[in-house]
């Protein structure tokens, strides 16, 4: 942190201002308690408030993440539900297929890939850098579509196959062919009887995901040189900024609660019988 | 129908696949074929393009930066580098490390009265309007002192003797400050008005000094950006209208970045890339000014330690052939290295022998020192992929000639507190600080006994003297004669460490960039007043 020149004494003033030379149970318990308050800590790294870092940098992984979520969930269901009615068929193979290479695939390799074809050889996007829609929004367009992407074809593939193996598992119960046999249309029953059942261990899914989107997007934001939290937490890891480091494991550790929180209430939406009456 | 839906799909998905991995292949380096010279190689034209005004100068930096505005904070060089449109020092260093006038324009030193008389140049005026002068010189000199920024310990006091000149009193005499105001952090002077205005938070964070750019914004980790400073000293410069330092970590984005004109200069070409870039761009090996040698430092004060039988520390030099080393692990751009400094400093001494490779003479030495059958020791190192596979390498030389090496990698903080902050370790240690900014006093900080540096290393009297009487003498014939005195000693007497390369990380610019004499000068590696972009 003050290089290879430092001074005793100025390695012992920084020791001293972090508390690096008290027990280690007295450093946790004095962070833990500025931490109710608040006070997460000065970065020596970037010479900020922790908080206030990670404050400037959630909005950017968060704007990044919300996007791939929707597209995730969005395309997810859809493949799977395709896959679930026409299975077997030559679109339910491809999709199998493209949802194991989507899991297996590393993220930073697509993104180093997508940036040599699709802006460096080809031109289409940008190679580098965030910019906000509402200061450039051809910017920030060029800028934020392979991120979201690679992003999302992870999550696109996991959500595919959950998706299609609740389908099939809904659509061989026996009120579907109930309602079959009462002459319901097929996108009717698929829709508005099958889906509703299926979506259950999807939503558990999500809820599972949704701190991926702030953690997870290390790689993706690394690659893509876009200031988020991912990249922000990387840098602090690197540089020992533990200060940071913490606050950011907070921060995620609260969004995984709420996100579980807003899973266990839709499950109440989705089936009634799980409902408290 | 089923197999033949899947065995449709299948063959399709193997050929995408296959398209993809094969595409990947193309993007794999060639290997080197060109040797890049050690220093700067920019393109000159035949005829001189006249100068063309106007353009915003990016460069692509790594780099993360803290203290960017308070130079009695700054503890890395590319700091320096990256404050230095805004921030300039006292004087700067040419290519051979020798000090030229810069917003000090004379200076004279007196051993009698242990004292640095500096002239100061006239008509400077700081970005906010202030001038800068005597005052400002002594409020900056007395903030390194208070901060105990490097260098600053060796000053008593420092006196204004009127506005344009300024007495600097040592506590000693040591003529290795003078070098330090030109080439360390307490030498780079910032507006003392600006920061009693506000304070040290919004100084570190806002840049205020003489340069021909003016402090703009800091995004943290994003980008930092400068504009051009109508009032800069040097009349009609800049020619750029604006800097800017944009942070791109990951080196594959940051070399794609380049090569689409998004970025003019790139401040970190891998080795392994280098050749490749130097056919369509300008290609940079820089002077390593901001790097020590790979190499080791042995547990010589031990006397139960092999280490401390100087014919083992030559049997270990020969063994490791350099310049393979080098021409291996950097393509060719890292410069072998005989002793602690590079070929065009002038602490440089062209009488070293050194131990060009011998394995026969290495097994001679190892007998001769009562080893015949070698014996085991260990090397401990910084640990990271490019050090990993280096000391692999020289751990096989080494074992070539019976010398068995148990490598210990570690973290920079494990290294430092074993090696710089008067640690203890068994067999070799990699050598980390480089000779920056002044050999001699690099060689009397870290390598010669009595502090927390290297306290495993045994100390020869008669270099230890040669490097006090480099310190402290009175020109710089007499300060060279004696850094060379000491370096002989360090390196064809004592073999006190083992070098390896120089590996300074290369540049590319674009070539349309003109003049940055980017690589050459070891002060702020720019400059940036005379940079200018032809299109």
């Amino acid at each position: 942190m003050l290089g290879t020149n430092a001074s005793q004494e100025q390695v012992d003033a920084l020791r001293k201002e972090l508390w690096l030379d008290r027990p280690l149970i007295d450093q946790y318990l004095h962070w833990a308690a500025n931490a109710l308050h608040g006070n997460f800590g000065h970065s020596v790294i970037y010479n900020e408030d922790a908080a206030g870092l990670i404050i400037k940098r959630l909005p950017i992984s968060f704007y990044l993440g919300s996007i791939a979520l929707v597209l995730s969930v969005v395309v997810g269901v859809f493949m799977g539900i395709i896959c679930a009615i026409r299975r077997t068929s030559i679109l339910d193979n491809f999709i199998s297929i493209f949802a194991n290479v989507g899991i297996a695939i590393p993220i930073f390799w697509l993104g180093i890939i997508g940036i040599y074809f699709f802006a460096y050889k080809l031109d289409w996007m940008a190679i580098q850098g965030f910019t906000w829609p509402t200061v450039d929004l051809w910017k920030s367009l060029r800028q934020t579509v392979m991120p979201v992407i690679c992003v999302a074809v992870p999550m696109v593939a996991v959500i595919a196959r959950q998706t299609r193996s609740s389908m099939l598992e809904v659509i061989g119960q026996d009120y579907i062919r109930t309602a079959r046999a009462k002459g319901l249309r097929e996108n009717y029953i698929t829709v508005r009887h099958a889906l509703k059942n299926a979506m259950i261990p999807v939503v558990t899914l999500l809820g599972m995901q949704v701190r991926m989107l702030i953690g997870g997007q290390v790689l993706v934001e690394t690659v893509f040189n876009i200031p988020g939290l991912g990249r922000l937490i990387v840098n602090a890891a690197l540089s020992k900024d533990f200060l940071v480091i913490q606050a950011a494991v907070v921060l995620i550790a609260i969004l995984t609660c709420v996100a579980n929180l807003l899973v266990d209430i839709s499950y109440g939406w989705l089936d009634p019988r799980t409902r408290y009456d | 129908m089923k197999r033949k839906a899947l065995f449709t799909t299948l063959i399709f998905t193997l050929v995408v696949l296959q398209l993809f991995t094969g595409c990947t292949k193309q993007t794999a380096t060639p290997v080197a074929t060109v040797k890049p010279t050690a220093t700067a190689t920019q393109a000159t034209a035949t005829a001189t393009p006249s100068v063309k005004r106007g353009g915003i100068l990016k460069i692509g930096d790594s780099n993360v930066t803290t203290y960017l505005g308070y130079p009695q904070k700054m503890t890395a060089g590319w700091v320096k580098r990256q404050a230095s449109p805004a921030i300039e020092s006292l004087m700067k260093v040419d290519s051979n490390g020798k000090l030229i006038p810069w917003l000090a324009t004379d200076w004279k030193s007196d051993i009698t009265s242990e004292s640095i008389t500096l002239t100061l140049r006239t008509g400077v005026k700081f970005h906010d309007g202030t001038d800068f002068n005597a005052e400002a010189v002594k409020w900056n000199l007395e903030q390194a002192m208070a901060t105990k920024q490097y260098g600053a310990t060796r000053i008593a006091s420092v006196d204004m003797v009127d506005a344009k000149t300024v007495k600097i009193n040592l506590l000693d005499w040591d003529n290795t400050v003078l070098d330090l105001l030109g080439t360390s952090y307490i030498g780079m002077m910032i507006s003392p008005t600006a920061f009693k205005a506000h304070n040290e938070e919004w100084a570190i964070n806002n840049p205020v000094g003489t340069g021909p750019f003016q402090f703009v914004s800091w995004e943290k980790d994003v980008k930092i950006t400068y504009k051009k400073f109508d009032g800069y000293w040097q009349q009609g410069k800049p020619y750029l209208d604006g800097v800017e330092f944009d942070y791109i970590v990951d080196p594959v984005t940051r070399s794609l970045s380049f090569q689409k004109g998004e970025i003019d200069i790139n401040l970190n070409v891998p080795a392994k890339d280098f050749a490749e870039i130097s056919k369509t761009y300008h290609g940079i090996s820089p002077v390593p000014y901001l790097c020590a040698p790979n190499g080791g430092v042995p547990s010589s004060a031990n006397p139960n330690s092999p280490w401390s039988k100087v014919e083992v520390r030559q049997a270990a030099q020969y063994a490791i052939n350099t310049t393979e080393l080098a021409q291996a692990m950097t393509f060719g751009v890292a410069e072998p290295a005989t002793q602690w400094i590079f070929k065009s400093h002038w602490g440089y001494n062209p009488n070293i022998v050194g131990y060009p490779y011998n394995v026969e003479k290495a097994k001679q030495l190892l007998a001769q020192a009562g080893y015949p059958t070698g014996f085991d020791t260990s090397f401990m190192y910084m640990t990271n992929p490019d050090a990993d596979r280096l000391y692999q390498a020289v751990a096989n030389y080494l074992t070539a000639v019976g010398i068995r090496v148990k490598l210990n990698p570690v973290q920079a903080g494990t290294m430092m507190d074993t090696t710089l902050k008067g640690g203890t370790w068994d067999g070799l240690a990699m050598v980390g600080p480089p000779p920056y900014p002044d050999v001699a006093a690099g060689l009397r900080d870290r390598f010669m006994g009595g502090g927390m540096n290297y306290t495993q290393l045994a100390i020869p009297d008669d270099y230890k003297q040669a490097l006090l009487y480099a310190c402290a003498a009175g020109d710089f014939a007499t300060k060279q004669k004696y850094t060379w005195d000491a370096e002989k000693l360090m390196i064809d007497k004592y073999c006190m460490i083992l070098t390896f390369y120089f590996n300074a990380p290369a540049y590319a610019e674009q070539k349309y960039v003109r003049d940055t004499k980017l690589g050459t000068t070891p002060s702020e590696n720019f400059e940036i007043a005379n940079t200018w972009l032809d299109k």
